[in-house]
């Protein structure tokens, strides 16, 4: 049989097909889908995928047992799972549990675990990993265009002028976007990339900045004063579309090049080049984490809006703002609501308005009060206020910030359920853990990065007696005494689009074979938002100044550490570290350094170093390369032998409670492991 | 046909040599004899496989493995009366012993000149000489058959650094070529390629011809007999064609000795 | 023995393969078009797919030692596939598992007769091969069928003759006038270690792999452990593919593992068994998410 489906990986949304006998992938093929991938996809579409014939799956609910696991039978496994969430529950009330959602799990899955947290069990604490990656975008678009989804779509690509990618590595993270990047680059269009690293992609840029880590507000806001020094604005767009602009005025007044130049590090004939051809040019913003992860993240995504309004590129073609999104459904994910303080459309948990649909819908009383975000619920479980957790598909030991202080809030749980498709590092600390199904054996739906919605269908058998995600869920639910009739994903899609605006009258048999981009009104999509109004209205231009990040170098610390990904590896290496070739390219964690300052130190390519933060210290390899500036390391988090996430700075952004996993001040020695 | 099913093999004994390498006796479970500087895909559970020089066989088949990866690592694990899986043995091995010749050694390079060695040895051949480069004195493997080769050949040893124990050579092999008792020879190199490099820059100097250099290469090989695509130099494969080359037949490959 | 057969009657022929064979093709999937089991005869189109089927005779992973024992036809194959697996059988033919796939599928091969984007096959061998089971040529009305395997004729087939070889090889030198081949000649001893364009290439590269994974000739492959040794297609365009223990790679960077690809088939190959291992398929074009273009390259030397 063969079946068209989506990539599991990033938010690109790469349409595959793949041809299987139910039992293994008999073959891989890139879709044509012009719209995505044209007949392409990167090494993970290629050799991705075979994690899910590892004979390593989970395939039986495993009850811990000492320090090991025992192998029980599903129907035990729920009634152990509700007696002891009950348990909690009655003894230390609602908000004694938290429920952490999954980007790698359909709407359909995510949709079913916010619902089981605030129906069945009233509380808001219900979060997933959009938290650390793109948590300030939701706030920092939907307060100034009133929707925190790229404006446009990647098809639109070819139709702009150009491109400003700033915190995105995109040919890594985003492979295929990136193709098409430069792809219009080699026919003439221009980009200008903001990175302190030297990326793939800047081989390609007419312009690279490489701002300081922590300065892109600065830097944002001086292109804005360029812009608006020489004239270059779109008056008639301002005026008619948006409103705050003198506000925005009197804060960008006061970044003049020369202030913005000194700040950012970046020279001042630079931002002012940059600044020009981007006001002149139809552009699109593309960003990633370098924006988002920063305790000013809400404030730099605000700042990117402001730019794209100032200049009117946005809400035409060949424009807009484009946040690229990390996993294939973490847009999906936030659309449903895995949120501790929005509700499914983005409904926030104190609008009286938004929560009644849902009161009614789902025949119940909701909590108000936003519930505790995914890295909040492991400091309320260190101080004994959460007493239960129930993990779906996320890797916390390897994904959040200070790790160590996340196994330590383990202990204090009196229940931990951990549902997943392997034995992950955070599973080991389960007593439930529930396998479940991969993309590869499961029917749903992921929303990618520009808001379409695609079918992702099943193409192996399930390993052993692992069930989907919205399957468990259900049973939970019906043992706790809620009726839930969820015959097939398609049952759960349908009640979502009768209560989730931007999915309005959507059924499976609108994208039967092409996605739609959100928001839909039955089967038609929306390729361009905010053409004629923004989603809120006027725009709404939100000033900021910018604020050093909230660690900074020093005689103690004088480096600024900053994490990211690699191509080959995907967030906690939970799939990609179970594919050969790809743990092949990239087995082992390493530091990129700068040669300058490794000689200084004498430290060698391939050398030990113990990199120590306020928070705590790792060990690993040195890479000596020019890709970093002098004074920042780089280093990946996907690995367990040197969690970096260890060590970095926990301090989140008090709008979105995002980590600043971009910028941990940090000293480093040469170690003899 | 050539298949790629291992043939599960016991391990007979381990020795330790030093703090990272291990001698396996491993049960002959393939009929066909080695010959000198051949080797075997030796596959270790939940790991996979590697190449690994034969060092010597009789009733058993020796090899001796430096810990450097995941599947040494793990082989390094295994204890006596465990299972390996075997392949080979694959590639073309030294030449045939024609007249004096030269081993220059170093690191984890003995154990496939061992094989040489012992072979043209029992064959009484006694016109050889060994040069021996080590780390240090605690990475010197086989300290009991050197002394014993050292009673029919030629046996010179240095080490990069040396320590208390130590009065011979310190410094890299190369320091102790003024010891090589006839140019007119054919040389084997076996080692680091960086080693082979600078032996080639100084056997050059003594007017040796690129034809009397044999180099035993390294790759990353998965088959063992050239078709996985691996190892190739320009149109050689290591694995079938080598892994012992003529450096006269490699040395205009321009990622031959990089 | 040359047929031939009146379009009309392709679908019955399909029909009745199904009936006594596991039969696969091309059919379309929405705006795509891949090899699968054809239920019915109607589904086939001969319309171009973006992978060929080498999967069958060489799956992107398997479990060493494996050996399927089904017998399989493959229509609609195109010629640039198929001379692809021929070269193939050169290397990977004295593997076990290889060999028996490659004796119990049966491909049927299709020549175009109008040129695809992408594709240079006139450089090489062409669209018509001379060595195949049973080839299919539209001439208008009918299929003119070359056929090699008596136990596959159709009960539909007429004889062919004189006027349907005529009829073919009109269609093959209009062929070539549409697609005028590249100039080869030496290609193995002109082309460089140090073309620049390797570092053009590889400055846009995001190391995919689908070049590799496309290519019909390409037969690299790694093994690794899963509870019992695998074996999966490999990419010579990843640093791992030569990478030793101890972080030793005689190819670091990815220019030099662009030019072992470009070498690798225009010349190593070459001086082994004197043909370039490449047939003009053009699929490494099409795939590549950047373009990086083979004929760009051919031409440059």
């Amino acid at each position: 049989m063969e079946v068209k489906t989506v990539c599991p990986y990033c938010g690109v949304g790469c349409n595959i097909i793949v041809v299987s006998d139910g039992n293994k992938i008999l073959n891989i093929i890139p879709s044509k889908y012009d719209a995505i991938n044209y007949g392409t996809i990167c090494i993970k579409g290629w050799k991705g995928l075979s994690f899910a014939e590892s004979n390593k799956r989970l395939k039986k609910p495993l009850l811990k047992k000492g320090d090991g696991f025992i192998e029980i039978t599903w129907e035990e496994a729920i009634k152990i799972a509700v007696k002891r969430l009950k348990e909690i529950f009655e003894k230390y009330g609602p908000d004694s549990i938290g429920f952490q959602s999954s980007a790698k799990c359909t709407n359909e899955d995510n949709y079913l675990m916010q619902k089981l947290a605030r129906q069945v069990f009233k509380t808001n604490n219900v979060d997933h990993c959009a938290r650390s990656c793109h948590a300030s975008t939701i706030e920092g678009l939907i307060s100034t265009i009133g929707s925190g989804a790229m404006t446009t779509s990647i098809r639109d690509i070819d139709n702009s002028e150009l491109y400003f990618i700033i915190g995105s590595n995109t040919t890594e993270q985003h492979p295929i976007i990136g193709a098409r990047i430069i792809n219009n680059v080699l026919i003439g269009k221009k980009l200008i990339l903001a990175d302190p690293r030297k990326i793939q992609i800047s081989n390609f840029a007419t312009i690279h900045m490489r701002q300081y880590p922590g300065t892109d507000l600065a830097l944002l806001n001086t292109m804005a004063n360029v812009i608006v020094e020489k004239g270059l604005y779109d008056k008639k767009f301002i005026e008619e579309r948006t409103e705050n602009f003198e506000e925005y005025l009197k804060v960008i007044d006061f970044y003049d090049v020369d202030r913005g130049s000194r700040i950012t590090g970046v020279e001042p004939e630079l931002i002012e080049k940059a600044a020009i051809m981007y006001a002149k040019s139809r552009s699109i913003i593309f960003y990633a984490m370098g924006i988002t992860q920063h305790t000013q993240g809400t404030e730099n995504v605000q700042a990117i809006a402001n730019l794209a309004m100032l200049t009117g590129n946005i809400g035409k073609k060949g424009t807009g703002i484009a946040p690229l999104r990390g996993h294939n459904n973490v847009q999906g994910a936030s659309d449903m609501g895995a949120l501790a303080d929005f509700l499914p459309g983005y409904k926030r948990v104190y609008d009286d308005e938004g929560r009644k649909i849902f009161e009614k819908a789902w025949n119940t009383q909701l909590p108000s009060k936003p519930g505790a975000a995914l890295n909040e619920m492991f400091d309320l479980s260190r101080k004994g206020k959460i007493k239960g957790l129930y993990i779906m598909g996320e890797n916390p030991v390897i994904s959040e910030p200070e790790s160590d202080l996340i196994i330590e809030s383990f202990k204090n749980l009196e229940f931990l359920i951990v549902q997943d498709i392997f034995l992950t590092e955070t599973a080991i600390y389960a007593d439930l853990v529930l396998p479940s199904l991969s993309f590869a054996e499961k029917l749903g739906t992921f929303t990618n990065t520009e808001r379409r919605i695609q079918m992702v269908r099943p193409f192996l058998s399930p390993p052993g007696e692992a069930k989907a995600d919205w399957e468990i869920i259900t049973m939970i639910a019906r043992e706790m005494g809620y009726d839930w009739r969820y015959s097939s994903p398609e049952d759960i899609m349908n009640e979502i689009s009768s209560l989730v605006p931007q999915y309005s009258g959507l059924t499976y048999s609108c994208i039967e074979y092409n996605g739609v981009q959100w928001p839909v009104n039955g089967c038609k999509g929306t390729e361009i938002m905010h053409t004629q109004n923004f989603t809120r209205g006027k725009g709404k231009f939100i000033p900021s100044y910018w604020k050093r990040p909230d660690e900074y170098t020093d005689k103690e610390y004088p480096f600024i550490l900053t994490t990211g990904r690699l191509y080959y590896q995907f967030h906690t290496g939970t799939m990609t570290r179970k594919s050969n070739i790809l743990e092949r390219e990239a087995p082992e964690p390493f530091a990129e350094i700068n040669p300058d300052d490794a000689k200084t130190m004498g430290i060698r390519d391939g050398d030990c170093i113990k990199i120590t933060s306020k928070y705590g210290s790792v060990n690993i390899r040195a890479r000596l390369t020019d890709m970093v500036p002098k004074g920042i390391l780089f280093a990946p988090f996907h690995y367990f032998e040197s969690p970096i996430n260890r060590i970095t700075n926990p301090k989140t952004d008090p709008v979105a409670k995002i980590p600043e996993l971009k910028v941990t001040a940090v000293r480093i020695e040469r170690c003899y492991p | 046909m050539r298949s790629m099913i291992p043939v599960k093999s016991r391990i007979i004994d381990i020795y330790k040599e030093t703090d990272d390498i291990k001698t396996f006796i491993v049960e002959k479970t393939i009929d066909e004899d080695p010959v000198p500087g051949q080797f075997y895909e030796i596959y270790v559970r939940d790991a996979g496989e590697i190449p690994i020089s034969i060092a010597s066989w009789n009733d058993g088949l020796i090899f001796s493995v430096k810990r450097v990866g995941a599947v040494t690592e793990k082989l390094h694990k295994l204890v006596k009366g465990d299972y390996i899986g075997l392949r080979g043995p694959y590639g073309n091995g030294f030449p045939e012993h024609r007249r004096f010749t030269v081993l220059i050694a170093g690191g984890i390079g003995l154990p496939p000149a061992r094989s040489y060695i012992e072979y043209w040895l029992s064959k009484g051949a006694k016109d050889m000489q060994l040069l021996y480069g080590a780390r240090t004195p605690s990475d010197i493997v086989y300290k009991k058959l050197l002394d014993y080769w050292s009673n029919y050949i030629d046996v010179q040893i240095t080490v990069d650094r040396g320590d208390s124990t130590w009065d011979g050579n310190v410094g890299v092999v190369t320091t102790i070529f003024n010891r090589i008792k006839n140019k007119d020879a054919d040389f084997l190199i076996i080692g680091p390629e960086i080693m082979m490099k600078f032996s080639i820059i100084e056997l050059k100097k003594m007017g040796v011809s690129d034809d009397n250099i044999y180099l035993s290469m390294e790759r990353r090989m998965k088959c063992g007999f050239g078709i996985c695509g691996h190892c190739n130099i320009g149109r050689y494969y290591v694995c079938k064609d080598g892994p012992v080359f003529r450096y006269s037949t490699i040395k205009d490959i321009p990622e031959a000795i990089h | 023995m040359i047929y031939k057969l009146k379009k009309e009657f392709l679908q019955e022929y399909i029909d009745d393969l199904i009936k006594n064979y596991e039969v696969w093709g091309p059919k379309k999937i929405g705006n795509d078009v891949i090899f699968s089991k054809l239920e019915k005869g109607s589904e086939f189109t001969d319309e171009r797919t973006i992978l060929g089927p080498k999967n069958f005779i060489y799956p992107p992973r398997e479990k060493i030692g494996e050996i399927d024992d089904k017998e399989v036809i493959v229509i609609g194959v195109k010629s640039c596939d198929l001379l692809g697996y021929r070269m193939l059988d050169d290397v990977l033919g004295i593997d076990p598992s290889y060999a028996e796939r490659r004796k119990r599928v049966h491909f049927l091969n299709f020549v175009c007769t109008e040129p695809c984007q992408y594709g240079f096959c006139t450089t090489f061998s062409g669209p018509r091969l001379m060595e195949y089971e049973m080839q299919f040529t539209d001439i208008g009305n009918y299929y003119v069928i070359e056929c090699n395997n008596k136990n596959l004729i159709g009960k539909r087939f007429e004889e062919g003759g004189e006027n349907e070889i005529k009829a073919l090889e009109i269609i093959m030198s209009d062929f070539y006038k549409k697609m005028p081949p590249l100039d080869v000649k030496d290609l193995d001893k002109k082309i460089s270690w140090n073309d620049p364009k390797y570092a053009e290439f590889a400055k846009r590269c995001i190391s995919c792999g689908a070049c590799n994974f496309a290519c019909p000739t390409c037969f690299c492959f790694d093994t690794y452990d899963d509870n019992g040794l695998y074996r999966e297609w490999d990419s010579c365009i990843l640093s791992g593919f030569t990478r030793m223990a101890g972080n030793i790679n005689p190819r670091p960077t990815l220019d030099l593992r662009l030019r072992q690809r470009f070498m690798h088939k225009l010349k190593f190959h070459y001086e082994n068994f004197s043909y370039y291992l490449c047939t003009g398929c053009g699929r490494c074009i099409e795939t590549c998410p950047v373009r990086i273009d083979i004929r760009d390259f051919i031409r440059g030397v």
